[in-house]
């Protein structure tokens, strides 16, 4: 069993988005820093291009983003989602090189400022679909919490990332 | 190098394409997309009740550092239950004021059969973006549909938006997105009327030296009318006036409608669409109106307390009136809620 979720990143994939999306709809969606919470599903889009380049990137977000809107309701209409992280990973993979050399800081300090990228994208799709409720102090706390838990959690998921896009040791393929 | 330039940038333009489709179609109302999010939720409450085990643990000790859960809940409840007894009070109040209107008018329509079905609340919103919903472990199953009430003790808080065979999510009502057709409920004190009634004295009249007064008094909201003897006076006066009769009643008031929508968290309820004639007064209170709101059947019964009116002002350039609603119920600490399985016949 071990052996056919190693052989392919389509297999892997599926088996870590469970799992994130597990722990992403129970405990992180109860515990909620200054009333944001964290989100590992953008975390692993942010990392699949960092990690793998931008066309793995964003066909990794893609589809992190579908399966993601399944679990959610109107009104955030579905594909936004997918949409976002899409294009958060195609433009985290186009990042230069030399951003992700040296210590784990510097990674560290790319992703998170990837995934509060990604969180400001989704405010504003959200708010170009008519996404309700979306005030600017929400905004900013889903900034902050994205941006502390994305350089936090980034070695953790670029690793994770690495090993699920069977991208070696390279940060970037 | 050009050519992977080109595949990425075509990669990302198609990407962009199919997503955008989507969202146009879903925004649109798409069947084949709401029976996949439907599918898709069921399928995933097995690992979802894994990682509810797995994590409970842990949500504990965060709420135990950071808002004592426990004595949250408790105190929710207790709060719950205090509004209950409002709720059910109003309740009776709509339901008063029905009986008169529809006693005055002879005109009984059928309001269908409500059933409610108990539910516990298993988790918020997902992301970030997602507010205003909540998920409770009730499904088509047991007879939820999209569009039925949400009430707890004290009131409406939201209606159903997604249902799967297990689970419905729900949206409240501060959600700019829920509207609800309602009505005003309130009682208002007629005039007082004051007239003769030679035959309210029951006993023969006394001897011109004595008199014997009586007040009748209308009891609130039951007109009943009760009688109290006074002591008998010593006059001298020879002329014996009639005696009277005060009766004063409370009245239903006008009914009035209007369509009651959300407008963030924590921010009062805004009704709209009343004509600015109307007789409202802060503290009446709005209940649903049992009509429907859009163009598709109402699932919501009448006479379900909503909230209570704060202020009333006019909208400049029309003939409305826009009341500012407090909600009766808490919509913040919601653990159960009670699906009401309405079925509007004819």
């Amino acid at each position: 069993m071990g052996g056919v979720v190693t052989e392919s990143p389509w297999l892997r994939l599926p088996l870590v988005l469970a799992v994130a999306l597990m722990f992403q709809t129970t405990l992180l969606a109860e515990v909620r820093p200054i009333g944001a919470s964290v989100d590992v599903a953008l975390l692993m889009a942010v990392c699949a291009g960092a990690a793998a380049g931008p066309l793995r990137g964003a066909r990794v977000g893609l589809v992190i983003g579908f399966v993601l809107d399944l679990l959610l309701t109107k009104p955030i209409p579905f594909g936004m989602s997918a949409l976002v992280f899409a294009v958060v990973g195609y433009g985290v993979g186009l990042l230069p090189d030399a951003l992700y050399d040296g210590r784990w800081v510097t990674r560290a300090l790319v992703v998170a400022a990837a995934s509060g990228t990604g969180g400001v994208l989704y405010a504003v799709v959200a708010t170009v679909f008519g996404v309700p409720n979306l005030s600017l102090s929400h905004v900013v706390a889903v900034l902050v919490v994205l941006m502390v838990s994305g350089f936090a959690l980034a070695p953790v998921f670029l690793r994770l990332m690495l090993w699920v896009l069977m991208a070696g040791d390279r940060i970037r393929a | 190098m050009l050519d992977r330039l080109r595949e990425r940038r075509t990669a990302i333009i198609v990407m962009s394409v199919i997503t955008l489709l989507t969202m146009t179609l879903d925004l649109r109302g798409n069947a084949l997309i709401d029976r996949a999010r439907s599918v898709a939720t069921d399928l995933f409450a097995p690992i979802k009740a894994v990682g509810e085990s797995a994590s409970r643990p842990m949500v504990n000790a965060w709420h135990g550092a950071f808002s004592y859960e426990h004595l949250r809940k408790e105190n929710a409840q207790l709060k719950e239950q205090a509004r209950g007894n409002e709720g059910i009070a109003i309740e009776a109040r709509a339901s008063i004021e029905e009986y008169l209107r529809l006693r005055s008018e002879m005109i009984l329509p059928n309001i269908g059969t409500a059933t409610p079905l108990r539910a516990d609340v298993i988790g918020g919103g997902i992301s970030n973006f997602e507010q205003g919903s909540m998920e409770i472990n009730r499904g088509s199953s047991q007879g939820v549909r999209v569009g039925m009430a949400v009430i707890t003790a004290s009131g409406l808080i939201g209606r159903i938006s997604q249902v799967s065979d297990t689970r419905s999510k729900v949206r409240l009502i501060w959600d700019p997105t829920v509207s609800v057709s309602v009505k005003l409920v309130g009682l208002r004190a007629a005039p007082p009327t004051t007239t003769t009634a030679p035959n309210a004295l029951s006993v023969p009249r006394p001897a011109p030296t004595t008199v014997v007064r009586a007040i009748t008094t209308a009891t609130p909201r039951r007109s009943a009318t009760t009688t109290t003897e006074l002591p008998p006076e010593e006059t001298t006066t020879t002329a014996v006036p009639e005696p009277t009769t005060t009766t004063t009643t409370l009245q239903p008031r006008k009914l009035d409608t209007g369509l009651l929508r959300g407008y963030g968290r924590g921010k009062l309820l805004g009704v709209d669409l009343i004509d600015e004639k109307a007789d409202v007064q802060p503290g009446d209170v709005v209940v649903t109106s049992g009509e429907a709101a859009t163009n598709l059947p109402s699932l919501f019964p009448p006479d379900l307390p909503v909230g209570r009116v704060i202020e009333a002002r006019r909208v400049t350039g029309t003939t409305q009136l826009f009341l500012r609603v407090e909600p009766l119920a808490d919509l913040d600490n919601i653990q159960t809620v009670t699906v009401v399985l309405y079925d509007p016949v004819g």
